[in-house]
């Protein structure tokens, strides 16, 4: 666990019922998340891992109990830097607007000041995207690379929380330990609290993780 | 390109074969003296082009097709906003929106000129006749919209200017450039239509029914040719207006292509959205939530 210790959210004894279901996805969950923190969701398909991601990203509303946000939605930074999000998202799925290259894709969710910086540029080619197919629509790109782009869109935008569904889903080895030495750096950089979810072997450990294992009751 | 040329050469031989027609059974007079020939038709075209007349006739009556084209087109866009956002509104609209598609024109045109003057009939014509098109196309649009990216625009606080630029052109472009190829060429027929019934002052209209009345067919054929070529020019405009926008939301594809998947509310875009929601989570029925360290 990395310091300084605020705290980003809270939810206490939160359940949530799906739709035609009489048992509840979840039941009395309670999780605190502080900046620096990391924290690694697994469990079976269906358990409830996005879901949860959903109820942070205020995407979802449990039908019981308490959610506490210490640090605000969307906040100013210092002068010429971008604003500073609670969070920023890599969803399950990737997301993209089709149509529009790689770098328009990244550069979508960024102030016209920002788009200057190139960071998004960066970004891409850092995970392995050449100049070549940054600039192709991503209609034409395979899964791996689409995931790279919604990886990269993630990654460029300044947050207090990073939250990553599934994000290393279609890369070789390689890739991924490319992608995950990017994510550390970049929660690093921002102080930032980082929530991933998916199977990928040592990844606990590479992240020096807290497992959040989610069982289904199925 | 083989095949593109041959495409062309097709149908310039199948135009060429209809006007050949068209001048043969005028040079045989098989309609009498009311069939003039092409080349009677272009030789008198080009007579009235020499006088200023003519282009304050075409001028206002352009005036009138396309205002009352804009007219609709806003109209048309802004019930579909107010029937996207709000369920009364829907219901509020749908009589109004089935009314103008069903009522013949020349009824609306009887109807206005209690209401209106002969010279401004035909803008509000026009108009009522195009709105249910956008209105329809538009309303498509909004509700295939893809959910998935909607959420990204919220989640990620896009900046309003790049959401104008990438997501919505995307969203709506494809929609409108289909309901302005449609639009276009109704507004021209029913503007005219409606200026020949109201007998609108300087109107192409009022020339068509002159040409009937003096039995002068050149004239009638004329400036029929006038209506088609300003139809079929403004049609591309707004095509080629849309297409550049297309372009500057960064994207390099057809517009054309685009329009099949946008205006089905069905499409993959919108099942995506959908499954994204209600997806495998929806499916999973109940879990517990078992946290624990576990480094």
């Amino acid at each position: 666990m990395n310091s300084p210790k605020d705290p980003i959210f809270r939810f206490s004894d939160l359940t949530l019922y799906r739709p035609g279901r009489e048992e509840p996805l979840f039941r009395d969950l309670s999780l605190e998340v502080n900046t620096g923190d990391r924290l690694l969701l697994i469990g079976p398909s269906g358990s409830g891992k996005t879901t949860l991601l959903r109820l942070i990203m205020g995407l979802e509303q449990p039908d019981v109990g308490e959610k506490e946000f210490w640090i605000p939605t969307r906040c100013p930074s210092a002068a010429g830097d971008p604003p500073r999000q609670l969070f920023s998202v890599c969803f399950q799925e990737d997301r993209l607007l089709p149509g529009l290259s790689a770098i328009d894709n990244v550069n979508y969710v960024l102030p016209r000041a920002e788009r200057k910086r190139g960071l998004a540029l960066t970004t891409l080619r850092r995970l392995g995207l050449s100049d070549v197919e940054i600039n192709q629509p991503v209609d034409l790109y395979s899964g791996g690379m689409k995931r790279r782009v919604a990886l990269a869109r993630a990654l460029v935008v300044p947050a207090s929380l990073y939250m990553l569904d599934e994000p290393f889903s279609g890369l070789d080895p390689l890739l991924r330990d490319r992608a995950l030495d990017l994510i550390l750096e970049t929660a690093e950089q921002n102080s930032a609290a980082l929530i991933i979810s998916g199977h990928v072997p040592d990844l606990a450990e590479r992240l020096n993780a807290q497992v959040l294992n989610l069982i289904s009751t199925n | 390109m083989k095949a593109e040329r041959k495409n062309l050469l097709c149908r310039a031989g199948a135009i060429l074969f209809w006007l050949l027609l068209w001048q043969l059974l005028a040079e045989l007079k098989v309609f009498a003296f009311f069939l003039a020939s092409p080349v009677a038709a272009l030789r008198r075209l080009i007579e009235l082009a020499t006088g200023a007349r003519f282009w304050l006739t075409l001028l206002l009556s352009l005036a009138r097709v396309i205002g009352g084209y804009f007219i609709g087109a806003t109209l048309g866009v802004l019930f579909a906003l107010l029937s996207f956002s709000f369920k009364a509104a829907r219901y509020l609209f749908s009589p109004l929106v089935t009314t103008a598609r069903t009522v013949p024109v020349a009824s609306f045109v009887i109807l206005l000129l209690f209401f209106t003057n002969q010279d401004s009939l035909a803008l509000w014509v026009v108009a009522i006749i195009c709105m249910p098109i956008y209105y329809q196309r538009f309303l498509a649009a909004l509700e295939a919209q893809d959910r998935e990216l909607l959420e990204l625009n919220r989640v990620f606080f896009v900046p309003a200017a790049n959401k104008w630029r990438y997501y919505y052109s995307g969203a709506f472009l494809p929609a409108l450039d289909n309901a302005a190829t449609i639009a276009v060429g109704l507004a021209f027929k029913s503007g005219v239509a409606a200026e020949v019934i109201a007998l609108a002052r300087n109107s192409i209209g009022l020339n068509l029914y002159e040409a009937k009345v003096y039995l002068i067919p050149e004239n009638l054929f004329a400036w029929t040719i006038v209506i088609v070529v300003l139809s079929a020019l403004f049609t591309k405009t707004m095509n080629l207006l849309h297409l550049l926008l297309w372009r500057w939301g960064g994207r390099h594809s057809l517009l054309g292509a685009a329009i099949n998947g946008s205006n089905t509310p069905t499409g993959d875009n919108a099942l995506a959205g959908s499954n994204a929601v209600n997806g495998d989570n929806a499916l999973a029925g109940s879990n517990a939530v078992n946290g624990g360290k576990d480094e």
